[in-house]
């Protein structure tokens, strides 16, 4: 064995790896070469000096920086879904409470909003016939002078002679109205809508029904139409708004029960009846709206119970010739517009 | 049960356990490796992750230090080469070899003040030998690390780095004879 050899296990032998046949050899070996001797010498000051190089202390934030590592890696992750989207132990009270909360709103709003729509309504159920009556008057002034005859749409006799009746203000046609050629006549206090339906359907009749409110005397039976009506409409647009308060709570049939009890009375002076009534009216607990005085005619508007109708019915009868025959009233008890319309005998 | 069984089970405090007793035995080891402190650090902390990411790869069948320091010189020898490649990108240094016909001829120059290193402090010296382990090749390196700084057996290097204890021998003796003549460069003498 050469020196190379004995050197190549100079490091198993400082280890002390090496067989004892082996380490034998290298001892015999090393007593007859310095040169070996030496070599193995500075191998073992080598090794002493890697071993004596001083362990060095980790960085103190080490740990920590580790283990706030693991921990993340440790936590689950979510997937996409369940980032997305919260579990259904969660997501669903919470769906329940976003669906009552907004139920809630709605209503509230709702409730909130409901007095304004139907103060929005009102204006349209009643100027429209205002507005179709200007439409149609030019046409029926046409009409008359061309010296066409519309057909004529009788007028229900019978109707009229019950007197005026809340139930019938109600508007619609009655199977008890006298029997017409062409279809039931409307009643004198019948709705705006029906009214237009009746210009519609038959406009010299109207015009004829306008001319006898003012001209006829009071046994004839007249169809207070579209003067009457259109002053209505206008009375009516006036005082909405101070039915808009309890008013507004009402329906929209409740509304149109609203619409006043038209009464027409002759008298021979109509101011000095004005007074007597507004006076009775308020005798009667009544409550006079208006009073409005034109071309010698007078029309008192008050607000009266309907159990003071009647009372109010013999009053009007005493002052002058009413045209309706009776006040047959029998509703409940509630507050009922009255339009008392004064007008001078021929 | 043991900690290694606790931490499979999830058990994180266990594993803090494990960090705080292996972690400066990593660290020393990665220090070695790379000579340098702030990548023996990162080192060190991708290897305890590396383990608990694979704590179910560790079967038992050696001791879980031996496992812990082969993931750190895998990693250690990754970061090598890593700045390695990123040192050829850099200017070169001073101290690299001279490329010639008969092969790399070191810069650097026997200094003569070999009289003057045996007054040197330990600390110097010491710095010394840290250098030349550095200038060994990373496969020389890890062997003197893990058999004399570490003090594993021969077997358990050869565990560690899936090599044969005969190989382990050779390369201990290359490693250590290159080492004896690097400080005898760097010290003068021995």
């Amino acid at each position: 064995m050469d020196c190379k050899d004995i050197r190549e296990k100079f490091s198993a032998y400082i280890d002390d790896v090496l067989s004892t046949q082996e380490k034998m050899v290298i001892d015999e070996h090393l007593k007859s070469c310095p040169e070996c001797a030496e070599a193995l010498a500075d191998l073992k000051k080598t090794v002493e000096h890697v071993k004596g190089i001083e362990t060095v202390e980790p960085p103190v934030w080490m740990k920590q920086k580790i283990m706030a590592k693991v921990r993340a890696e440790a936590q689950p992750r979510k997937g996409l879904f369940q980032r997305l989207f919260y579990p259904l132990h969660i997501k669903l009270p919470v769906g329940a409470i976003a669906t009552i909360a907004i139920a809630l709103t709605t209503l509230y709003i709702f409730r909130t909003i409901e007095p304004g729509i139907k103060l929005a309504k009102a204006p349209t159920e009643e100027v429209a016939p205002q507005i179709s009556q200007k439409g149609q008057q030019p046409a029926l002034r046409g009409a008359e002078d061309k010296g066409v005859t519309p057909p004529v749409l009788p007028l229900s006799k019978g109707r009229s002679e019950e007197g005026l009746s809340l139930e019938e203000s109600k508007g619609g046609f009655s199977g008890k109205a006298a029997p017409a050629p062409e279809r039931p006549a409307a009643q004198p206090s019948i709705s705006k809508e029906m009214d237009m339906k009746a210009d519609k359907l038959a406009p010299s009749t109207v015009q004829e029904a306008r001319k006898k409110e003012v001209h006829v005397p009071a046994p004839a039976k007249t169809f207070e139409q579209a003067p009457a009506t259109g002053a209505l409409a206008k009375g009516e647009a006036r005082q909405e708004p101070t039915a808009a308060g309890p008013g507004a709570k009402l329906s929209y049939m409740e509304k149109k029960k609203e619409e006043p009890l038209i009464l027409t009375v002759f008298v021979k002076d109509p101011e000095a009846a004005g007074k007597e009534i507004e006076k009775t009216l308020k005798e009667l607990e009544g409550k006079v709206v208006q009073v409005e005085s034109s071309d010698g005619k007078k029309v008192v508007s008050a607000v009266l119970k309907t159990s003071r109708l009647h009372k109010l019915s013999e009053k009007l009868k005493v002052i002058g010739e009413i045209k309706e025959k009776e006040l047959d009233v029998k509703e409940q008890e509630r507050d009922v517009r009255v339009r008392i319309e004064l007008t001078k005998n021929p | 049960m043991g900690i290694i069984a606790m931490v499979r089970k999830g058990d994180v405090d266990a594993f803090e356990k494990l960090v705080g007793k292996y972690q400066k035995m990593l660290f020393n080891i990665a220090y070695r490796m790379v000579d340098s402190y702030e990548d023996a650090g990162e080192v060190v902390q991708d290897a305890f992750l590396s383990a608990y990411r694979n704590l179910h790869a560790f079967k038992g069948m050696s001791r879980f230090s031996t496992w812990l320091c082969s993931i750190v010189i895998n990693l250690s020898k990754n970061r090598l080469q890593q700045m390695k490649t990123a040192q050829q990108h850099e200017q070169y240094s001073l101290d690299d070899p001279i490329e010639a016909d008969d092969g790399p001829i070191a810069r650097e120059v026997p200094s003569g003040e070999a009289t003057v290193v045996e007054e040197l402090e330990k600390e110097e010296t010491r710095k010394k030998v840290q250098d030349c382990i550095g200038r060994l090749e990373s496969e020389f390196r890890e062997v003197i690390v893990l058999r004399d700084i570490q003090g594993f057996s021969y077997e358990e290097i050869g565990g560690m780095l899936n090599i044969a204890d005969g190989t382990v021998k050779s390369r201990l003796f290359r490693a250590r004879d290159a080492l004896k003549e690097c400080l005898k460069k760097v010290l003068g003498k021995l």
